[in-house]
């Protein structure tokens, strides 16, 4: 029989590991895997590693700006940057638009702007002190994939229907009402008040440099409400996710939380695992981030802990805004956020595959398998019988130096302009279409959809 | 050679042991120890035992009421009811005065206030609130105080009441604090939890003690002592857990030590006596944060504080009017339980008598270890050089407890009528007897401020 498309001759990531193998797809799902199977249409990835199209599972996007936001990275351009990137799904974040996500007349309005996506987009629901009357059952029923909150201050209290933090007692009762959905909370993890109060001081002292502004925010803020979280989720049995985590000792109290029979993991960011606190204030707020990028050990650490599987996936934390915001010379006054997602796939084969010797299969649990199975994304992650046909085809040792003109994102920032990467994503399919290809670029259309759980 | 006064006789508890052999002081002092030492005068002991006089390391006395609290529990009452009941120290909190006792100024006038009202030793601790971190702290430290005491929880409707404490509060008070290398104890519960648990409870008309109790949920203790041991292990700061109520509380201070960290926990009597099924009766008379908890808990702080993992135990003493206790709704009674009167002869007979504590181990919760933890060197143990305070107790004579017999300004306590099956009889503070059955409570006030 005939396949309606194969792949072939590609060094293909499996489950069980990499090999040279045919990969057939009918009606956008992977149908067949084997040797010499034939395609009504044939792509050729010699020379290519044909991973599952990354999940990166932290992702925000500005479909609403509420009059506020309404110039930052849209589903438009931040979809065309996932494509770019080798990115055929992510999950979307509950804030930075306006409004933000937390019940289901919120969502809706993002679901009708499904027509602006080129890749599948998953939701998270917010978990804010407003919606604990109902807001986080609506989410629920429109098919959010997994809730967000944040520890620490977030939100901008002047505009009506920001997202807010959560006090001690939202996140308490808030893991109690999302625990009976069964789905996972993924926390931003830092303790409000010590960040904030660090962070008022260092201004007030006259602080402006990126290396204070990490000062500002140690290790231990972040470690406090780690433990904080697991205790909580350990007390209602939630299941939780800690995002971008950046320092090791985070990642021990996940280690420790799951022992202790908690259903906790952790992500880290690409970022994090690239830059290290040194080299920040030549770069600039562009590089600005919570929780901060810290020193070297602790990045050589975090790798020790992506290398053991503690930490279960990397994600982007895709977090764009307008230029101006960025345009600061006082670190504490700029927009802390860093765009990303064009760059999880190469950076990250490039740093733990070509740099580390991180093997293939991990690479693919890292940026594909695992976070599917978390935010259980099941048609996705992995190249599979019977899964959606998302492949990204990587050329390894290939560098390249990143322009600001590669960018698909709306506003062209990104701090790793100007590096050189030594591999290159040469196709992204997404259920069996190509999205983006070396050749002709981004596809014009948008064939994305909303994920639905 | 004779001594100014010798106790013969009794069983006296050392650090080494209990051991029936006579006591020697001179002046304030415990001079000799040894058989067939002779005395100017002379104390029969016989049948009794000797142990260190307590050291109550949790007190609330309100001796300034500013203008609010006048009528509450002062000096004179608050250290009658302590000789009365064995106490020979009391540490007192910095807070339910107005002002609370936050900086030099409030510290100096308790000193004032208390002058000769006094009779027992009282050691102060300094109080911590998000407005006395620029030099509030060094001052409490330069005018004596033995430790610090701060609350992550409670309502506090008076400007001048001991605020909480925020997390940076708590964080920037550890790094100073530790400078000063003394103790910092904290009253440990999450207040966004509690407050908004105690408010779902009142809207929804509840208001039985269990109520406020299920509002005050274990993972709010844990949540905060979790906390505070992580942000000691960061500043290097001491740290004592306050009146522990849970086993999963004192599960994470073992973590905490096991780690490094420089933490201990205390509890007080009224949770090892009482639990919800036998509390619910008092209603708010047992009100208190955090709260009496079940059987199983109470159960687990017996076999920790048997174990070694609780440090010590004290009363928490906190008295008020009785109106204040019957305000017609548990939520906004008054939170604390009077018991100082009743430390040493309820914990002897609940820990000695019913549980078979070793006498050894009594003297070390009721004493020793709180003036360690403290600073309190010439208190807790009886040894040549330290200071002659004693409870004289009768580990077998049985007494009801009638409000007649408290010393407290208001009579109100949890134990009223309930049967005590060990007695003090005779109390002695730097040598001077403060009370006895015969004579009752001196009328003298040889108590002093202990500065460190």
């Amino acid at each position: 029989m005939s396949h309606e498309l194969v792949i072939k001759n590609g060094l293909v990531i499996l489950e069980s590991g990499e090999v040279h193998t045919d990969v057939a797809i009918d009606k956008g799902k992977i149908s067949a895997i084997g040797s010499d199977l034939d395609g009504d249409k044939v792509i050729d990835a010699k020379g290519t590693i044909v991973s599952p199209g990354m999940v990166d599972a932290h992702v925000h996007i500005t479909p609403m700006g509420g009059g506020y936001r309404d110039q930052w990275e849209g589903y438009v351009t931040g979809t065309a940057s996932s494509a770019k990137g080798g990115v055929t799904s992510f999950m979307e974040m509950p804030l930075n638009q306006v409004p933000a996500t937390v019940d289901g007349k919120t969502i809706d309005e993002k679901y009708s702007r499904e027509n602006e996506l080129k890749v599948d987009v998953g939701s998270f629901g917010g978990l804010v002190p407003y919606n604990l009357d109902g807001g986080i059952q609506e989410l629920d029923q429109k098919g959010v994939s997994g809730y967000k909150c944040f520890l620490a201050t977030c939100g901008d209290r002047s505009i009506d229907g920001d997202f807010e933090n959560v006090d001690d007692y939202s996140l308490y009762e808030g893991m109690k009402q999302i625990a009976k959905t069964g789905k996972v909370l993924a926390i931003h993890a830092e303790n409000a008040k010590v960040t904030d109060r660090l962070g008022e001081i260092a201004k007030a002292s006259g602080q402006t440099t990126l290396a204070e502004y990490v000062d500002s925010r140690p290790v231990f803020t972040e470690v406090e409400a780690i433990r904080r979280a697991i205790l909580f989720a350990k007390e209602t049995g939630c299941r939780i996710h800690i995002c971008h985590v950046a320092c090791k000792e985070g990642v021990d109290e996940v280690i420790k939380g799951r022992q202790e029979g908690v259903d906790v993991t952790c992500e880290t960011c690409v970022h994090y695992l690239y830059f290290a606190k040194d080299e920040l204030d030549a770069i600039g707020p562009v590089v600005k981030c919570s929780p901060p990028i810290r020193e070297q050990a602790q990045q050589d650490a975090l790798w020790e802990h992506v290398k053991s599987g503690a930490i279960s996936f990397v994600t982007s934390d895709h977090s764009p805004c307008t230029p101006d915001l960025k345009d600061t010379d006082n670190a504490f006054d700029a927009w802390g956020g860093i765009s990303g997602i064009q760059n999880d796939v190469d950076v990250m084969f490039d740093e733990a595959v070509q740099k580390r010797g991180i093997s293939l299969k991990d690479f693919a649990k890292l940026i594909a398998s695992n976070p599917a199975d978390r935010y259980n994304l099941d048609q996705k992650g992995r190249i599979s019988v019977g899964k959606d046909a998302d492949f990204v085809f990587i050329k390894p040792n290939d560098p390249y130096t990143l322009k600001a003109e590669d960018l698909e994102y709306r506003n062209k920032i990104s701090p790793y302009i100007g590096r050189k990467i030594g591999a290159q994503v040469a196709r992204t399919i997404l259920r069996g279409q190509t999205i983006y290809s070396q050749e002709d670029g981004v596809i014009d259309s948008f064939p994305g959809e909303f994920i639905k759980n | 050679m004779k001594y100014g006064l010798v106790i013969k006789d009794g069983l006296v508890i050392m650090t080494s042991g209990a051991k029936y052999v006579d006591i020697g002081i001179d002046g304030e002092r415990i001079s000799a120890i040894g058989e067939h030492l002779n005395g100017l005068q002379t104390i029969n002991a016989g049948g009794l035992i000797v142990s260190p006089g307590m050291v109550d390391a949790h007190v609330h006395l309100t001796q300034l009421g500013g203008g609010y609290r006048d009528g509450w529990e002062g000096y004179r009452t608050g250290t009658s009811a302590a000789a009365k009941g064995g106490t020979t120290t009391v540490i007192e909190m910095p807070m339910n005065q107005l002002p609370a006792t936050i900086d030099g100024s409030s510290i100096n006038s308790k000193y004032k206030s208390g002058k000769n009202k006094l009779k027992v030793d009282v050691a102060s601790l300094g109080g911590v609130v998000p407005t006395n971190l620029d030099g509030g702290i060094q001052e409490l430290n330069e005018n004596g105080i033995c430790g610090y005491f701060l609350s992550t929880c409670g309502s506090r409707m008076l400007k001048n009441d001991l605020q909480l404490s925020d997390d940076y509060t708590l964080f920037s008070a550890m790094k100073q604090i530790q400078k000063t290398g003394k103790v910092l104890a904290i009253h440990t519960e999450n207040e966004a939890i509690t407050s908004r648990l105690e408010q779902q409870a009142m809207k929804e008309g509840k208001s039985k003690l269990v109520d406020f109790a299920n509002a005050h949920p274990v993972v709010a203790e844990v949540d905060s002592i979790r906390k505070v041991i992580l942000l000691a292990k960061e500043t290097g700061c001491r740290i004592s857990i306050t009146h522990v109520s849970s086993e999963e509380g004192v599960d994470e201070i073992i973590k905490g030590q096991r780690e490094g960290v420089d933490v201990t926990g205390e509890v007080c009597v009224h949770y090892l006596y009482y639990n919800t099924d036998t509390a619910g009766r008092f209603g708010s008379l047992l009100k208190c944060a955090p709260p009496i908890r079940n059987g199983v808990q109470q159960k687990g702080l017996w076999r920790n504080l048997f174990n070694g993992n609780i440090d010590f135990v004290a009363s928490d003493h906190s008295t008020c009017p009785i109106e204040l206790k019957s305000t017609g709704n548990i939520f906004t009674d008054w939170s604390g339980v009077a018991g100082l009167q009743n430390n040493v002869d309820v914990t002897f007979d609940e820990a000695v008598n019913k549980r078979g504590m070793s006498l050894k181990q009594f003297a070390e919760i009721t004493a020793t270890n709180p003036a360690c933890r403290f600073g309190l060197t010439q208190k807790g143990e009886i040894k040549i050089g330290k200071d002659a305070d004693f409870v004289l107790i009768d580990p077998k004579r049985r007494h009801r407890l009638s409000a007649g017999d408290l010393e407290y300004r208001h009579q109100i306590s949890p134990y009223i009528n309930c049967n005590i099956g060990a007695s003090v009889v005779l109390t002695i503070l730097r040598g001077q007897p403060v009370f006895d059955l015969k004579n009752g409570v001196t009328n003298h006030y040889v108590g002093k401020f202990l500065h460190l």
